[in-house]
């Protein structure tokens, strides 16, 4: 194992990790190079990028003893190949599923549950319980937000319901979670949390005056694009409006917003204050995996670079600690300290439901799709 | 005739170098986007700048460009950044549903709205003109995905005929083709029948008030022998215009339409690669696209002097 990438430690041959990213890998060219060692094979002859991928059953895997659950357990497939349809347009998708022409949906929008609510032959499966997390990411770097009061200003300022109403609408599929770790996953704790259902604008611009906030355009990324991150801004923009701050929204496409937040510079001079984002679930478990919680400042960590040596000190503190109930206690200490920087501000958790026909039978849980145990009709 | 394909070939030389001076220094001005997607999540600025070295973008533009021209006169379009398979095999694996969408277009919309024109024209002022110009603004202001979606609820999903999204070859059996490939075919042939037809009939209608068909009638022509051997062939020259300017509205929709019904092709591929800021598929496209302008221009004005031989180049 030759690289960390991210949180998911791949494993490759030490010579096709250390080959340069602008070349292409033309191992898997050759008959012999076995991909996927796991329960299916990538079947790279019918490999079309944006359009399909397809996986086969590997009939060398043996499978453990185990039920499936989650990544863990027997992987046992049933059926002999699975087309993964890249299927540009969400309606299209929905009614190609009406229709029977596909089996399965990973992620269909929320506005179209009842167009599939109402066909019998469909079902709705939340296969992910710990669901999707929104954050606010705030630029550490630039004033006004080099200022924690500032930060928290933006904190009391927000209503998470606006932000998942406006995202979801159905109450059915999101919760209210002031909390940096998963709702309903062991570390969750809203130590220090302000009421985020109930914003207090007046503290809010107590704590921006205190601040020293002097009327600065606060420049927020907004993606066009992006169903699920899209409706974000407007929200931000009105909240921040709500307690004086001067906003602005620059609409972009998503490609735009992560060129543009990578960049350290000035807002003014191409930089940004804040950008919106959601990440999965499963990484938000705990201060390790959580890469909001990474406090290593502008040379390292996720964007918007805060840095904060009591916090790193008390993530390598987590890493160390063997006991649980003392794990849970650094990992609420660590929620307390977070709340008070302003890691950042958590706008709420979702869920997005899968969606398939019911000709398909043994669909499990995981923090992403999977296929084995799956039968099809 | 010679000649004049001859210099018409060479004058595209030159609109090729200013289409291809646009298209990369276009493409460039967000030459950070590809860098920053394949840094992913946890991008120290170091290795966003070594990436950006990786491929080439901290060289002065002048010098990519000098790069990039030197390949694509070696037939090299270079690779996409983000799946690393050559723009060309990619352009070349989209271009059959494209292609296939364009041409029964082309197909279904002349032989319905040049009939349509010519009957619009003959029955100048009665209700079927009126009934085809009303067709004709209801074709031109309804856009492309609402048509789609419209079709789609009433064809697969009411009554269950037809396929909803994307595409079969022609070659893996005429069938599957076209119960997928008709509904896209009528999404996108109607704003151009809409067109056609209004240039077929004001075309007829100039044609039709010309001394000679009062002549052909006064000969005892059948009608239908005035109107398609008289009127139609002399009103074909901007009928035939119109058809080639629509091909420009026809790939305009193409990308549209393909999104709507999931069909793997150039628009897709072109929506996907903006998205996804892969600048050389980009780059790749476009050129292609204005390649086939070009000759779509050309052809036309070959056509017009075959339709009519007092034009000479």
């Amino acid at each position: 194992m030759q690289f960390n990438c991210g949180f998911t430690p791949f494993i490759m041959p030490k010579r096709v990790a250390e080959a340069p990213a602008n070349k292409a890998i033309a191992e898997h060219a050759p008959k012999d190079w076995h991909i996927g060692s796991g329960p299916f094979k990538f079947a790279i002859g019918e490999f079309q990028p944006g359009t399909k991928v397809v996986y086969e059953k590997n009939a060398d895997y043996v499978p453990r003893k185990e039920k499936a659950s989650w990544m863990a357990g027997g992987k046992v497939v049933k059926v002999d190949r699975v087309e993964w349809i890249n299927v540009g347009d969400p309606q299209t998708t929905v009614n190609a599923l009406i229709k029977g022409e596909i089996d399965y949906i990973e992620q269909p929008v929320h506005d179209l549950f009842p167009a599939i609510k109402k066909s019998p032959d469909i079902v709705l499966h939340d296969f992910n319980k710990m669901g999707l997390l929104g954050w606010m990411r705030i630029n550490w770097l630039h004033p006004p937000f080099n200022n924690a009061k500032v930060r928290q200003a933006v904190l009391m300022a927000v209503n998470q319901e606006d932000y998942l109403a406006v995202l979801v609408g159905d109450p059915e599929y999101y919760k209210y979670c002031a909390s940096f770790f998963t709702c309903g996953t062991t570390y969750e704790s809203s130590a220090g949390a302000p009421d985020m259902k109930k914003p207090n604008v007046e503290k809010a611009k107590q704590l921006l005056k205190e601040g020293g906030y002097k009327g600065e355009e606060i420049l927020i990324l907004h993606p066009t694009d992006l169903k699920a991150i899209t409706p974000y801004g407007p929200v931000t923009e009105q909240a921040l409006k709500k307690i004086g701050m001067n906003v602005k929204l620059l609409a972009m496409d998503w490609a735009s917003v992560v060129a543009r937040r990578a960049k350290q510079d000035a807002p003014a001079q191409g930089g940004w204050h804040i950008f919106h984002t959601f990440w999965v679930g499963a990484d938000l478990l705990n201060p390790v995996t959580n890469a909001g919680m990474n406090a290593k400042g502008p040379k390292g960590g996720f964007f918007g670079w805060p840095e904060d040596p009591d916090m790193e000190k008390m993530r390598a503190d987590f890493i160390k600690e063997t006991d649980p109930a003392k794990q849970k206690a650094i990992a609420e200490a660590i929620t307390k300290r977070a709340f008070e920087q302003v890691m950042y501000v958590p706008i709420g958790q979702m869920q997005f439901p899968a969606a398939y026909r019911k000709s398909l039978s043994g669909v499990l849980d995981g923090p992403v799709p999977v296929f084995w145990n799956v039968e099809k009709k | 005739m010679g000649r004049f394909l001859a210099l018409r070939l060479i004058a595209t030389i030159p609109v090729m170098g200013v289409v291809a001076i646009v298209v990369f220094v276009l493409v460039r001005l967000d030459r950070g986007k590809a860098a920053a997607q394949l840094c992913g999540d946890i991008c120290p600025p170091e290795r966003l700048a070594e990436i950006m070295t990786r491929l080439g973008m901290d060289k002065p533009l002048w010098e990519q460009f000098g790069l990039w021209l030197l390949q694509l006169l070696q037939g090299d379009f270079g690779r996409s950044i983000q799946s690393q398979i050559p723009v060309l095999k990619l352009i070349g694996d989209r271009v059959e549903p494209t292609l296939s969408l364009a041409a029964t277009t082309l197909l279904f919309s002349v032989l319905v709205a040049v009939p349509m024109g010519v009957v619009a024209a003959w029955q100048h002022g009665r209700w079927p003109d009126r009934l085809i110009m009303i067709f004709s603004v209801i074709g031109f202001s309804v856009p492309v995905f609402v048509l789609g979606y419209v079709l789609i609820l009433a064809f697969p999903l009411s009554l269950g005929w037809l396929h909803v999204q994307g595409f079969q070859s022609i070659g893996a059996g005429l069938g599957g083709f076209l119960a997928r490939i008709t509904l896209p075919t009528l999404a996108l042939s109607v704003i151009y029948i809409a067109l056609v037809a209004r240039i077929t009939r004001t075309s007829m209608l100039e044609a039709l008030s010309q001394d000679y068909i009062r002549t052909a009638y006064a000969k005892g022509a059948a009608t239908r022998t005035v109107l398609i051997a008289h009127a139609l062939r002399n009103a074909a020259v901007p009928i035939v215009s119109v058809i080639g300017i629509g091909l420009v509205l026809l790939i305009g929709g193409v990308v549209v339409t393909e999104t709507v019904f999931n069909i793997p092709g150039i628009g897709r591929l072109t929506v996907d690669a903006i998205l996804g800021s892969d600048y050389p598929i980009i780059q790749g496209v476009l050129l292609v696209f204005s390649v086939i302008y070009v000759l779509i221009n050309l052809v036309i004005d070959v056509l017009y002097t075959l339709l009519d031989p007092r034009i000479r180049y």
